[in-house]
């Protein structure tokens, strides 16, 4: 991977997004950090600039101002040029109603798909073209576990990161041999302000730290899909191989 | 309901809580909704952490952001939750270290404040206390910040208070620079108690942290015997370390789960305590890490589940030194010594350390002698026989450290803190209704001030 250029982070407040953040910044990276709440980056560029003595920008971009996508996007660019190309996009953007919450509220499951796949896709389709057209640059995107299978537990968010994932997938095809990276990342459950109401088994739930490290070790070696903790590429896999009936007796 | 327990793994208690996502959410739910106890890594032996019943817990690890840092000054300013050993991994490169660090570097910021941590140069540098420049506390009475000059009450009612004026949200510590990221250590060995003592005063003069490790189990002659462990931070030119210099060591194994209790047979014990007594040691000074000097358990994973599913005690007492009186701090370790001993209370890991004086409402340190030992639960006899050591401990003007503590009895802890009334009184200015309660104020009795 070309470890020159700035890194965006989407969804730079997150728990995930944070502790990638920090793995990128301590090997040297130069990053934007994009959210909503402007303070709230100045926060995340302080906390980098303090541990590691790096610099970053941040800019503020809503993933649910859709008519603005175009606008914010030319805007990150323009920003950028005199600092050089793009290196990559790490996107973490995300929402995770709980069930009950997506089938009482049409609004909370709309918005679940809205963050989880409609803007991220359109937002990711108009990075895409940039790294295609320059010949280089990765897209890791945070996917899920949970869009592996469909389970009783999660269906909405676990439907909306399907979505992703088989998007991201197509992407890759399309991108194939243009030199660009696509990383479709799927992290367990993961002790972050997200997921406050999992109610697992707490062995199953890893650290931050845990995924960023695979994430940027996957960047290194220009992995396609990241499981983090790797383990779970295993328990995935046993799991899609069970018909539905008996996948629908896994607990979780 | 989460389970919860400090680091002793004794008491647990199930409790709900929060674990808020920014510090502008801790500090609203504190002050807009008191009734919580702020929590951290969870290092504290006992129960300081543990919320009492109808008290939620409010969890710190997600503030966990550095806010500034002045490489020229050396000053930090961090939020709660940032862990020591994120600061080490920050700093250490940079040419600065902790001014003040517990044996571990898996406690937050903010806990170290609440527990005013001392360290292995508690007689040069005294506790945490004296390098906190400012804080930022979320009381119910509202969020304010501190430092000695700016409101001093609850400055020094919050180092060393445990939690029990509110969320430290934010904290500003100065730094100590370092030439090296080296120590130049020494190991002497010390054939008794009067020899240790000794060897205390002719050589820690020339270092900067010392540490005694003592093999409880001997007796007679032997009563004391252990090793002194001298440190000093390298200078530039000093040669450089065989190994690596690693702040943080790896983790070289961790405990997979509770041992059963045959591993703390006093057999194991015994021989544990005269191999490592025994092992050769390096002859004068080497370089070593700074790891592997101020944290070697940081590198057993989980060692606390070493002593079985009912957990251990710590006990860490002080020995003061008292005017008029001949050496009672030696007298009082060489009592607690004798105790120990007589009683077959070994420990894998009894350390004594020289303390110099505390000045928060609340001081643990007292000038003279620091002796901490793990004690494995054992129920009733156990207690019994702690509080027989309490007993000895007051007879030297002594006094148990809180943050280790789980079990000391309300009627002993007045006596060994006659300082408790004044402090509480200044607590309750800023958490009038006693919001946010540990099981340890309740057992204590803080609340009936």
């Amino acid at each position: 991977m070309k470890k020159s250029g700035s890194i965006v982070i989407f969804g730079a407040t997150s728990g995930i997004a944070r502790a990638v953040s920090r793995e990128l910044a301590k090997r040297g990276d130069v990053l934007v950090l994009v959210g909503r709440d402007e303070a709230a980056l100045r926060a995340e560029a302080a906390d980098l600039a303090a541990r590691f003595g790096r610099e970053s920008r941040v800019f503020v971009w809503d993933l649910l101002e859709r008519e603005l996508h175009g606008r914010r996007f030319a805007d990150l660019i323009a920003g950028e040029a005199p600092f050089g190309a793009l290196g990559g996009v790490f996107f973490a953007s995300g929402v995770m109603p709980t069930e009950a919450e997506a089938e009482a509220s049409p609004a909370a499951t709309r918005l679940n798909f809205d963050v989880n796949l409609t803007e991220p896709v359109v937002v990711l389709n108009l990075f895409a073209g940039y790294f295609r057209a320059q010949g280089s640059g990765f897209l890791s995107v945070l996917s899920s576990v949970a869009g592996d299978r469909g389970r009783a537990g999660n269906k909405t968010y676990g439907a909306s990161k399907a979505g992703l994932s088989a998007w991201l997938e197509g992407l890759r095809a399309s991108l194939h041999g243009t030199g660009v990276l696509v990383q479709t990342v799927k992290p367990g459950p993961t002790r972050t302000p997200l997921t406050a109401g999992y109610k697992g088994p707490a062995v199953l739930v890893a650290a931050p730290e845990t995924i960023a490290r695979a994430v940027v070790r996957g960047l290194e070696r220009g992995r396609t899909t990241v499981y983090a903790p790797p383990y779970w590429r295993f328990v995935m896999g046993l799991i899609r191989l069970l018909p539905e009936s008996l996948a629908r007796k896994v607990p979780g | 309901m989460t389970a919860l327990s400090g680091w002793g793994r004794n008491p647990v208690v199930t409790a709900s809580g929060i674990r808020p996502a920014t510090l502008s959410a801790a500090a609203s739910a504190v002050v807009a909704a008191p009734g919580f106890l702020p929590r951290g890594l969870g290092r504290s032996y006992g129960d300081a952490s543990l919320p009492a019943p109808g008290t939620r817990f409010l969890g710190t690890e997600f503030l966990d952001r550095f806010i500034a840092f002045d490489p020229v000054e050396g000053v930090l300013e961090a939020e709660a939750g940032v862990s020591l050993h994120a600061i080490l991994e920050a700093v250490v490169p940079r040419g600065f270290f902790l001014p003040v660090t517990p044996g571990t570097r898996w406690v937050t910021l903010a806990g170290a404040v609440a527990s005013n941590v001392h360290g292995k140069n508690h007689h040069h540098a005294g506790s945490i206390e004296r390098f906190v420049t400012a804080l930022e506390v979320a009381t119910p009475a509202g969020l304010f910040r501190c430092s000695p000059a700016e409101r001093p009450d609850l400055f020094r009612a919050t180092v060393g208070g445990y939690g029990l004026t509110g969320l430290i949200t934010r904290v500003r510590l100065r730094l100590k620079p370092i030439a090296s990221p080296r120590l130049r250590t020494l190991t002497l060995r010390a054939r008794g108690l009067q020899e240790l003592f000794a060897t205390f005063r002719e050589r820690d003069a020339g270092y900067e942290y010392s540490v005694a490790w003592i093999d409880t189990l001997a007796t007679g002659k032997a009563l004391g015997r252990g090793l002194l462990l001298l440190g000093r931070h390298a200078e530039a030119g000093d040669p450089a370390p065989g190994s690596p210099n690693e702040a943080s060591p790896k983790v070289l194994f961790s405990v997979p789960f509770s041992a059963p209790a045959a591993l703390l047979q006093p057999w194991a014990l015994r021989l544990f305590n005269a191999a490592y007594y025994h092992l050769p040691r390096p002859a004068g000074e080497r370089t070593a890490g700074l790891g592997g000097y101020f944290y070697p358990l940081d590198r057993i994973g989980n060692w606390n589940r070493m002593y079985g599913p009912a957990g251990f005690f710590q006990y860490q007492c002080v020995l003061p030194d008292q005017a008029g009186a001949r050496a009672p701090a030696e007298r009082g370790v060489e009592a607690c010594l004798r105790f120990l001993a007589a009683n077959g209370m070994g420990s894998f890991l009894a350390v004594l350390k020289r303390c110099g004086e505390d000045t928060v409402m609340l001081p643990f340190c007292r000038r003279g002698y620091t002796l901490a030992l793990d004690v494995p639960n054992r129920g009733t006899e156990t207690l019994r026989r702690l509080e027989e050591l309490d007993r000895i401990v007051l007879d030297f003007g002594g006094r148990v450290y809180l943050t280790k503590d789980a079990r000391l009895p309300r009627e002993t802890f007045r006596k060994m803190y006659p300082e408790w009334k004044a402090w509480m009184e200044t607590v309750t200015r800023y958490n009038p209704q006693g919001a946010g309660r540990s099981r340890m104020s309740e057992r204590l009795g803080l609340w009936d001030a």
